[in-house]
């Protein structure tokens, strides 16, 4: 029998667990209490905010919209951040690394200074939008920066830094000597991207996409800067309810919090999901 | 004949894809940098933007209440995730699960949710809570902290901490000397360079938007007028 | 009264038990080898005698002390690890000194000593290298000189050469038996390679499922193994069943568990008429040369056996020829 330990060390946990109890976890519970309670403030347990969010068009329109923005932009932000991945890892050197230095440099632009920068390219005085103008390109001149699609373009803005940052590091797993088999047996780089480079690389790929999305979905400074509360999407439906003009609501406020944090689990059990399947696939 | 070939298309598409990224930021600071935007190219060219704003008190205070707020909670939050570490890695490795899964939480609680949750929390709650400043330092924290999780574990598995304080306690040490003294000293150069690399992505700028009030939020984002070099300035305050 | 004594230790990883009721001694001085496959139990009982594994009941003496209860550091026992874990912030002189330091030895007498353990590890001129400049035998090397150093009672060895290239092992071998002699410490060495437990141990303990199979010095262990569980881990034997060593020899003996023949005691008859008890008959299907061993592979009514001579100067029978095999009864060993 081993005497007792001293249990001094427990203390060293408490920075962290006051820390993360008082600023994670209380927070996060009382968000989701919060959103099970009437509005007004009375004690008592109601569905009827949840009820309120998914038979409101206010509120529907603020999830698809949020849900089309954030899908679309982390799909395209994915796609052009694997090709630029891919390029990187191939051409390798100096140039990978400057790559990855503006990379790391743009990852930071995002917010306030973006929405700016968007404005002045092709918002309604923006110099594309004049060069439209001039040029008469009815595309640029009549750029709709302020709407769901201008959103979006400046959400793939800052989507491709994130992505590609993440993906580069994955590329490092694709081995040479696959290539060579690859080749050896009669296939082309075509073939060996489809059919050995992205399954290898479908975890990172995935991974990628939900914490893209999950980014993209709560992005709130971004939207708030270019379009205020004028488009309906959840990161600003849920902060009206706390600050601004609109009658403060928190109890909705948490409950439409709630609905943006199962969006954000969904993505990652669906992920998740995918994961399993293709190796259940392979063990089968 | 191949190779070369693939080097010119990688190459293109590098410069394409970071030009497009770069172009924005050029684009601003060529704006700071002229009085007037209203055809293609800009007109008058000036410095004064620049003057007016390094010349502006509230612009200091502002960089240097965000610098105090970038830097505090990343010390503070390295501090308690060491401490918690020291715990798991030499007394309870089975508590590493559960920091862990504490330490994810953030990510699905990004953006607008946690500080909005905060905030009503702790609104009204006594002093310090309700200090806003103090809201948005302990906020920061909870951040930041599944990225200083990872680093500090990453750090920890590569320099194999248990076979080093294994070793170090056939050598006498006792388990808290060859935490602080062995295995720290080997992951320090690995944390600072964390510190560096994580993506600010930080839309804690709904506390400071919102409860802040607009004193505040002037000190803090900087003033956010429409003006051309006002605005290249507060890129660098806002969203820190 | 031996120097370490364990008495029916027990260890239970949750419902797993690694290490079923053992006992037993080490006496001063000697040079102990616990042998066995991956997962029986060696390592988890020198990491329970180091104190970094606690025992789930039983008691462990040293030295006429109970040391069951101490904490690693107070029980005076040096280590040596299969990753060598040394501590990469510190120079090959700090890592050999650390020991020494955290006693609070004087700085000379620090010095003194750290030249010495790089002098008997073969490492001087090294002290000023970081653990990630040195090949793996080097930092061997350190952590050896870094166990010793500090003047243990006993030295622990765990698996430390598997890490290593095979050609390097060698001269490590040579280091660590030669540092065994000249400081006479007891030393408890863990590893599962037969063929290194015989060059280097006084004693083997050989272990399986947790439980001790056979305790003898390395000749009796090869030669005499108790079962087949030892037969088929040490050397190369032939394992028959009481069938197949009628089939093969035409003779009855009785031994359930098997019988384990050594390939080198298979004699070639050269046309004299043997004076070995069995005498048969087989076809060699084919040879594996081993460097100075020639292996037979011989079919002997059906039976596949090995036949082990010495390589002196050519392949003496081809694949199809038809050879005359005698063994002594001796030689087959009842298991």
């Amino acid at each position: 029998m081993k005497k007792k330990q001293s249990i001094k060390y427990l203390f060293a946990l408490l920075p962290f667990l006051i820390l993360v109890g008082l600023f994670e976890v209380l927070p996060v519970i009382s968000i989701i209490v919060r959103s099970f309670m009437p509005q007004g403030g009375a004690i008592g347990v109601t569905l009827e905010n949840y009820i309120r969010i998914f038979t409101t068009k206010l509120y529907q329109s603020a999830i698809w919209n949020s849900l089309f923005i954030a899908v679309c932009s982390s799909a395209i932000g994915l796609a052009v951040a694997f090709f630029g991945a891919k390029a990187a890892y191939e051409k390798g050197g100096t140039a990978k690394k400057i790559f990855m230095s503006i990379l790391n440099m743009v990852s930071n632009f995002s917010g306030v200074p973006l929405a700016f920068a968007y404005i002045i390219m092709l918002g309604n005085t923006g110099v594309f939008t004049l060069i439209g103008q001039k040029l008469r390109i009815g595309f640029l001149a009549e750029f709709p920066l302020y709407s769901v699609v201008g959103l979006m373009i400046t959400y793939i803005y800052f989507q491709i830094p994130l992505a590609a940052l993440l993906l580069i590091p994955a590329f490092e797993s694709i081995k040479k000597e696959w290539k060579d088999a690859v080749g050896l047996l009669g296939g082309s780089s075509r073939t060996f991207w489809f059919k050995v480079g992205l399954p290898v690389l479908m975890p990172s790929i995935l991974g990628t996409f939900s914490t893209m999305f999950a980014n993209a979905i709560s992005a709130y400074a971004t939207a708030y800067a270019l379009v205020m509360n004028n488009l309906s999407i959840l990161p600003i439906r849920i902060s009206e309810q706390f600050v601004g003009d609109v009658v403060q609501n928190p109890q909705l406020g948490g409950a439409l919090a709630v609905v943006l944090m199962l969006l954000m689990v969904l993505s990652i059990l669906i992920n998740e999901k995918i994961l399993q399947g293709n190796r259940r696939k392979r063990h089968a | 004949m191949h190779k070369k070939k693939k080097g010119i298309g990688n190459g293109l598409v590098l410069w394409i894809i970071g030009i497009y990224l770069l172009f924005p930021l050029l684009l601003t600071f060529l704006y700071s940098l002229f009085t007037e935007w209203i055809t293609i190219l800009p007109e008058g060219f000036s410095l004064n933007g620049y003057a007016e704003l390094f010349q502006d008190s509230y612009f200091w205070q502002s960089i240097g209440r965000s610098l105090l707020i970038s830097i505090v909670p990343i010390v503070l939050c390295t501090v308690a995730v060491l401490l918690a570490m020291y715990v798991v890695v030499v007394y309870l490795p089975g508590l590493d699960k559960i920091m862990r899964t504490i330490c994810t939480i953030p990510y699905a609680i990004q953006g607008v949710i946690l500080p909005i949750s905060v905030l009503g929390l702790y609104a009204n709650a006594p002093e310090p809570f309700s200090n806003r400043v103090f809201m948005l330092v302990c906020t920061y924290c909870i951040v930041v902290l599944p990225y200083i999780y990872q680093g500090v574990r990453n750090n920890l598995n590569a320099v194999h901490a248990p076979r080093l304080l294994e070793a170090a306690q056939m050598l006498g040490a006792g388990k808290f000397y060859a935490f602080w003294k062995i295995i720290l000293p080997n992951i320090t150069s690995g944390i600072m360079v964390c510190g560096k690399l994580f993506p600010d992505r930080t839309d804690v700028s709904v506390l400071s938007h919102a409860p802040v009030g607009s004193a505040c939020q002037r000190g803090y984002c900087g003033p956010v007028r429409r003006d051309a070099a006002d605005f290249s300035g507060s890129f660098r305050t806002a969203e820190r | 009264m031996s120097y370490i004594e364990f008495k029916n230790i027990n260890k239970f990883y949750g419902e797993n038990q690694v290490l079923k009721n053992i006992s037993l001694n080490v006496e001063k001085g000697q040079f102990v080898t616990l042998l066995g496959p991956s997962g029986c139990g060696k390592s988890t009982l020198l990491r329970c005698l180091s104190g970094l594994e606690e025992i789930s009941s039983g008691q462990i003496i040293m030295d006429g002390k109970d040391i069951t209860d101490l904490e690693p550091r107070d029980r005076n026992i040096g280590m040596v690890f299969q990753h060598y874990s040394l501590f990469p912030n510190m120079t090959v002189e700090e890592n050999i000194a650390f020991g020494l330091k955290m006693k609070k030895k004087s700085k000379q007498e620090i010095a003194k000593k750290v030249k010495e353990a790089m002098e008997m590890v073969e490492l001087t001129g090294k002290e000023k290298e970081y653990p990630d400049n040195l090949s793996g035998g080097q930092q061997q090397r350190v952590a050896l000189a870094r166990s010793i150093v500090q003047e243990p009672k006993v030295l622990l060895l765990d698996e430390p050469l598997s890490a290593i290239d095979a050609k390097l092992r060698k001269s490590l071998q040579n280091s660590i038996k030669e540092v065994h002699k000249k400081l006479g410490l007891t030393s408890i060495f863990v590893t599962h390679d037969q063929d290194e437990a015989m060059v280097m141990s006084d004693t083997i303990h050989l272990f399986h499922e947790g439980k001790i199979e056979q305790s003898s010095d390395p000749i009796t262990m090869y030669t005499s193994p108790v079962s087949k569980f030892a037969a088929a881990f040490i050397g190369n034997y032939n394992i028959l069943t009481e069938q197949e060593f009628e089939k093969v020899t035409g003779r009855k003996i009785h031994s359930p568990e098997g019988i384990a023949i050594r390939p080198e005691t298979l004699q070639i008859s050269d046309g004299k008429t043997p004076e070995a008890e069995y005498v048969f008959e087989g076809v060699i299907t084919d040879n594996t040369p081993k460097g100075n061993v020639l292996q037979y592979h011989v079919d002997v009514n059906g039976i596949p056996l090995k036949v082990d001579v010495v390589f002196r100067s050519k392949v003496l029978f081809e694949n199809g020829n038809r050879i005359r095999i005698s063994v002594a009864d001796h030689n087959c060993i009842r298991l």
